[in-house]
């Protein structure tokens, strides 16, 4: 129940003008949402579920304005990945600390179960990945994330697991240390599932080899503390480390997205164009100021 | 994405060549597509723009945004010349695309 009923919805709008039950206005005005989950991702990253009456339904990279008031009347709005895949009256950011932030203090530190704030969205249709894309065709996809800018891409893997799509992906992960680490189990879980079905497979059996092309590849790329058993050296995302894993049909992916701050962006694009990528198969989504981008 | 910008009281208490200074900089389009779809009716993050100054065509997701001032400024991304300005005002919004050349609205966005 993905659909929008825009009639009921448009009581509580706050927007004169879009009392009017078209798609584009009921997309861009403001909803009351209230926090029902918190979950903590790293120590300065945590995932907040709200409940928004009538949410549209969103595509996995896309994202939402959250806008704060204050008491005064003073309010702050910024941008955020959405978190989850859609699922009916219900989204999930996950926000990353910024110290002295204006507004990410609130959302990481503060913020209880029940409380309010406004959302718009969904917003964004170019840094999106539908599972079947036909401009991306069999893939593969690369997806490389700068810290939090892993949000939008773990969203993309788990529509591509939701849908039983088998486009080969990889996901090349570069953050601090092993604190920073957000999504922990779940790209493990991810990624195991391909060595755990090898295994089986040997068998031959069929569920398991379809199980392993379900399997993500995921690189972690540690910059500055590596945890222990981690081949890879502590530095920066190198050329290297967007090589195509052995099981890609080809050398390049389709589709690449890259999300992290401008300075990780420009780097892993430089690193693409090196690699022999056109920009025409890159997407890139860069972000402000954060605790630890990258 | 996960943006944030620091408190006015941060940014005084820090000097003018600090980093975090930049961080309104260090934006894309897409953190400004919230804004510009209030005007447009639609997501304009495919939507092609060519710079007025240099010529330069690129998608608007990838321009350079400029949040938290009086407006939301776009820019170039190879001149850094403005292309367009959205500025809510008591009297109404203002929409300046003076800066700009053209925007190709492609048949599969969901504008056209």
């Amino acid at each position: 129940m993905t659909e929008v009923d825009t009639s009921a919805s448009s009581s509580d709008d706050y927007d004169a003008v879009s009392s009017e039950p078209t798609p584009p206005a009921s997309r861009n005005r403001w909803r009351k949402a209230t926090l029902v989950g918190l979950h903590k991702q790293s120590w300065h990253s945590r995932t907040l579920a709200l409940r928004v009456p009538d949410w549209p339904g969103h595509l996995p990279g896309q994202h939402v304005d959250v806008r704060l008031t204050a008491a005064d009347g003073y309010s702050a709005q910024r941008s955020y990945s959405l978190a989850e895949a859609a699922s009916p009256n219900r989204v999930a950011i996950t926000v990353d600390l910024l110290p002295h932030g204006e507004v990410s203090p609130y959302l990481v530190e503060i913020m209880e179960i029940g409380d309010e704030l406004d959302v718009r969205g969904p917003i964004g249709g170019w840094f999106v990945w539908e599972p079947g894309d036909p401009a991306i065709g069999e893939g593969p996809v690369l997806l490389i994330a700068g810290g939090s800018g892993v949000v939008p891409l773990v969203t993309m893997l788990r529509a591509r697991q939701r849908a039983g799509d088998l486009t080969p992906t990889m996901l090349v992960y570069s953050l601090r240390g092993p604190r920073d680490l957000m999504y922990e189990r779940e790209l493990r879980e991810m990624s195991t599932a391909r060595s755990a079905s090898d295994a089986a497979s040997d068998a031959g059996s069929d569920p398991t080899a379809a199980r392993a092309a379900e399997a993500v590849d995921v690189r972690l790329v540690y910059t500055r503390k590596v945890p222990e058993g981690h081949a890879r050296p502590a530095s920066h995302l190198d050329i290297a480390d967007l090589e195509a894993p052995p099981t890609w049909p080809e050398a390049l992916a389709a589709r690449v997205y890259v999300c992290g701050s401008s300075g990780f962006v420009d780097h892993a694009t430089a690193l693409l164009r090196e690699a022999g990528y056109p920009d025409d198969r890159i997407r890139t989504e860069r972000f402000g100021a954060t605790g630890a981008d990258r | 994405m996960t943006n944030d910008l620091p408190t006015q009281a941060a940014n005084d208490a820090k000097d003018d060549h600090d980093d975090r200074m930049d961080a309104r900089q260090d934006l894309d389009g897409n953190a400004a597509a919230g804004e510009f779809a209030t005007v447009f009716g639609g997501d304009p993050t495919t939507v092609t723009v060519r710079c007025g100054s240099c010529g330069a065509a690129q998608v608007f997701g990838q321009l350079l945004a400029y949040l938290g001032g009086p407006g939301t400024v776009l820019r170039c991304r190879e001149c850094e010349a403005m292309v367009a300005r959205l500025t809510r005002t008591p009297r109404g919004t203002w929409l300046d695309l003076s800066g700009s050349a053209s925007w190709l609205f492609q048949p599969t966005t969901d504008l056209a």
